[in-house]
């Protein structure tokens, strides 16, 4: 030990034996030395002091059973699409979009159901106040005009983006049935699939802000289009913005079908 | 010859190792140590007096030999660097401290480097994916260009408005047509490229997000194996070895990442 600054040899507070030189116990992180002012501030601010610092206790299990959850449902529409692709190259009349739609909206019943505890709060119609309102009324402005413009130069740089009115052609679906198909359906399922049974669970692992980003990536993948993938991370980000702000799920519900029946309507109309 | 050593401390190095047709053996400081195996377990005592303990644990997946020494997880040399350093302040530290002699800094415990270890193999996955669509996105280009630049060559003596039989139910002009097949090979340059980058993006902020990069990443690798299959069964098949063993590193980075994040709190 240095005889020109003596440091006491053991930690006052757990008692460990110190190193030589030691400014902080290698134990238990106590300040057992008088260090020079311009480190203290470092010192400060790298550990701040261990009495007021209460580490939160959540068990590595259980987060990985929240992140199985959002596996199993991530993999179930996965498969759902799978299946309806191959059905169509199988024979391209099938009426794949609407049994895919049924199954999907099944599958997110149930797990709905399962995390019916959180969901439920979610879907409370007092959640959509006129606070919920304002929000609702930024986050449609920023996606009706800057999603407009992303697929506006999409169209104009040739990128043939698929058509939902194509599905008239193939299965003589009547306006209603397109509407429920592509705008009802998609707004209520995808919601508490994403912005509900997912983010909650990823939200309790990740926390929110990296939760918010991994339900809008999950959100555009799950769409199955590479070209679409950053719009739709954006859309995404946007529709998990209402949920965080308004704990709700029905603004975005609300945006959501909004927004595909504007697609449908520009298509039907152009 | 298999040899696994776990250097503990400055005064404590162990060392298991087994030759073929002998049994395992245990050294401390070069020192044999006289001890028995229990069924899997080899209990001892270090030189100061703390209880130390090998464990060796398989499953169907993998095969790992635990060290314990006071009840805490020493991960062996394979994961520690040899020059052990504070990351805030890279004075010298040892495995077992929890916090920094010099800095005060919080270190958490041993456990962290096989956390860290499962981190970068899949980061170091996501860095292969990303290479891997960018060389997939331009071979395919040159390919399809062949193929779409003949079909091109019949739809170019065709009038732009006429309307063509439909292609699975829906019919198109030749206008139309032509962007389609345009786009075939375009389409699949400008997506995997995109993908690529995607990948490089998620290698670079795993680094501050691990756990959100590397879930993010193993989305999209599965979405797009599901995309593949899509349009052509038989890919499913192609390359499936490594298809499973990206997906195996990439789950063992989301289960290290964990660790990370629950140790630090």
């Amino acid at each position: 030990m240095d005889s020109e600054t003596p440091a006491p040899a053991n930690c006052a507070k757990c008692g460990t034996a110190l190193r030589a030189d030691a400014r902080f116990c290698a134990r238990c992180g106590t300040r057992c030395s008088p260090a020079e002012p311009e480190s203290l501030a470092v010192a400060e601010s790298a550990h701040p002091p261990k009495d007021t610092w209460v580490a939160e206790p959540v068990a590595t299990t259980e987060r990985w059973d929240d992140l199985r959850a959002v596996a199993w449902l991530y993999g179930l529409l996965l498969l759902t699409s799978l299946i309806c692709g191959w059905g169509y190259s199988v024979n391209p009349d099938g009426d794949f979009v609407f049994w895919t739609t049924l199954v999907d909206a099944a599958v997110i019943t149930g797990f709905a159901v399962y995390y019916r505890n959180e969901i439920l709060p979610l879907l409370h119609p007092s959640g959509f106040d006129g606070r919920a309102g304002t929000m609702l009324a930024i986050a449609a402005a920023v996606q009706f005009v800057g999603l407009g413009i992303a697929f506006y130069l999409l169209e104009k740089a040739g990128v043939p983006v698929e058509r939902v009115t194509d599905e008239i052609q193939r299965h003589d679906y009547s306006v209603w049935q397109l509407f429920a198909l592509y705008s009802l359906a998609p707004a209520v399922f995808e919601e508490i699939a994403f912005r509900g049974v997912i983010y909650e669970r990823l939200r309790r692992v990740l926390g929110e802000r990296e939760g918010w980003l991994v339900q809008a990536a999950f959100f555009s993948v799950l769409h199955l289009s590479p070209i679409i993938f950053p719009t739709h991370f954006a859309m995404g980000l946007i529709l998990g913005w209402l949920r965080m702000r308004t704990r709700s799920l029905l603004p975005g519900m609300v945006l959501h079908g909004a927004w595909n029946a504007a697609v449908i309507l520009l298509e039907l109309y152009q | 010859m298999s040899k696994i050593e776990w250097r503990v401390d400055k005064n404590t190095h162990i060392v298991l190792s087994k030759a073929p047709f002998s049994s395992r053996k245990v050294q401390l400081n070069g020192q044999p140590v006289q001890s028995e195996w229990s069924s899997k377990r080899f209990a001892f005592t270090l030189a100061d007096g703390r209880p130390a303990e090998i464990e060796l644990k398989a499953d169907a997946f993998s095969r790992e030999t635990d060290l314990t020494v006071d009840g805490k997880l020493i991960p062996d040399t394979r994961y520690v660097p040899a020059d052990l350093r504070c990351p805030a302040c890279k004075a010298e530290i040892q495995l077992l401290d929890e916090f920094c002699a010099k800095c005060g800094h919080e270190l958490g415990t041993p456990a962290r480097f096989i956390g860290q270890r499962s981190v970068q193999g899949a980061t170091s996955a996501i860095r292969l994916l990303a290479a891997l669509f960018a060389i997939f996105g331009v071979i395919m280009f040159f390919v399809m260009r062949g193929q779409t630049e003949a079909a091109l060559a019949t739809l170019d003596q065709l009038p732009d408005h006429e309307v063509l039989q439909p292609i699975d139910g829906v019919t198109y002009t030749v206008a139309e047509l032509r962007t389609r097949v345009l786009w075939e090979h375009r389409g699949l340059l400008v997506v995997n490229l995109m993908l690529s980058v995607i990948m490089l993006v998620l290698a670079w902020w795993s680094k501050w997000k691990p756990l959100a990069a590397i879930l993010i990443a193993t989305a999209i690798f599965a979405a797009v194996q599901v995309i593949s299959a899509i349009i052509d069964p038989k890919t499913i098949m192609q390359g499936i070895v490594v298809k499973v063993l990206v997906i195996a590193i990439l789950i063992k980075g989301i289960k290290g990442a964990l660790s990370l994040r629950t140790d630090n709190g």
